[in-house]
């Protein structure tokens, strides 16, 4: 008889808690934020825990940490709504700065911030968590194709964006 | 759309080598501080320990004459004794319960002893606590009347429905002795049908189970 054993959720926290913890820490660019998000996500895997059988627990926890993100990223929508609006008003002023600050780590981080969330998911994902595309799709829930295609187009709008800068 | 297949920036800790992707790393490759990692997995650890509820401890007996028996305990008595069931049907049991399934052979050894001697002929009861709080009070009542019939003895349903007040609940007095979820120690084996029969047994142990325990305990059928 084949029996296959889920492992006791509490080792899903040592084996993946760091590396999701990195993840929102990545997506979200505050600390606090990612550790609160993190508890989030852990509460939430576990009470899903019981009734689920994935193929993957890594994207599977990969996958509520997304959602989990989001979720609060919507629920602080309008703060960060006000935030850039204020930044567009005074983003005249700042385009020289932003001409020497270009490719810098925090230009590259507001631009990363900018994209679309699959998109934004996709990059963090699969370079810096180094998830296969398997996985980033089975974590944002859609097909493999599309998690290269998402891929694709966040370096594509990047590499868009700072080389326009370097055309002024 | 090829082309993000065969960056191989995009690979795992490759190294970057145009400037977008120099500046990607400098944003993103070392991430948190291996200090911050270790404050926020203490933190879902704390989160997690005041959500998971009492622990209830399990492990797999082998080696008794009826095969291999889960048996699961929590702080306040044995929980559960499975035959034939696999590990994560177990844990489903007692996630339902409320509690937090914990593998142990240390915490459960006392109990399996006493079980395992038990199914060796050991004539001593089997006088270990258990914990049927999560039981309806009817199944309860069953439960620990059940209890009370000695080794070598045998009752009928309708007996047991006489002796908690209710003679007309025959049938659901069957109805939770099939459900008896701590099979041998709450000893339904020893309930049979008024006919003499072993009585409509299914659940957790079946005839021929409750045939050899009732055997090894002395009683002998015509």
């Amino acid at each position: 008889m084949l029996v296959t054993t889920k492992p006791d959720f509490e080792t899903l926290v040592d084996a993946y808690g760091g590396e999701l913890f990195g993840y929102l820490w990545r997506l979200l660019g505050d600390e606090t934020e990612a550790e609160d998000c993190l508890q989030d996500s852990y509460l939430r895997a576990y009470k899903a825990y019981p009734r689920t059988e994935p193929d993957n627990l890594r994207a599977w926890l990969y996958k509520i940490a997304t959602n989990t993100a989001r979720t609060r990223q919507q629920r602080n929508g309008r703060q960060q709504h006000t935030e850039l609006n204020e930044e567009h008003a005074s983003g005249e002023m700042r385009v020289e700065t932003q001409v020497l600050q270009r490719l810098n780590a925090e230009a590259v981080k507001a631009a990363v911030g900018r994209l679309p969330r699959q998109q934004q998911a996709a990059l963090l994902l699969r370079k810096y968590q180094g998830l296969a595309y398997g996985e980033v799709a089975a974590a944002l829930g859609c097909s493999e194709q599309a998690a290269r295609a998402h891929v694709y187009q966040a370096l594509k709008k990047l590499r868009a964006q700072f080389s326009e800068e370097d055309d002024d | 759309m090829t082309k993000a297949n065969t960056n191989p920036w995009l690979e795992h800790n490759a190294s970057a080598s145009t400037p977008l992707e120099h500046a990607l790393d400098a944003a993103y490759a070392a991430g948190p501080s291996a200090a911050t990692i270790e404050r926020a997995q203490a933190a879902v650890r704390q989160t997690l320990a005041t959500q998971a509820g009492p622990p209830m401890y399990y492990d797999l007996v082998q080696d008794t004459p009826l095969g291999p028996l889960w048996i699961a305990v929590g702080e306040q008595g044995l929980l559960t004794i499975e035959y034939e069931s696999s590990e994560d049907s177990l844990r489903a049991y007692l996630h339902k319960l409320g509690g937090q399934p914990l593998r142990s052979s240390e915490r459960v050894a006392a109990a399996a002893e006493q079980v395992r001697l038990y199914l060796l002929g050991d004539t001593q009861a089997v006088e270990l606590a258990v914990d049927l709080s999560h039981l309806t009070p009817f199944q309860q009542r069953v439960l620990q009347e059940t209890r009370r019939v000695p080794r070598g003895q045998v009752r009928t349903y309708m007996q047991i429905a006489n002796s908690i007040g209710n003679p007309k609940a025959v049938r659901a007095v069957g109805q939770a002795l099939r459900h008896n979820p701590i099979p041998i120690v709450v000893p339904c084996h020893r309930v049979v049908a008024s006919d003499g029969t072993l009585g409509g047994y299914g659940g957790k142990m079946r005839d021929a189970r409750k045939l050899s325990l009732l055997k090894l305990e002395g009683v002998s059928f015509a």
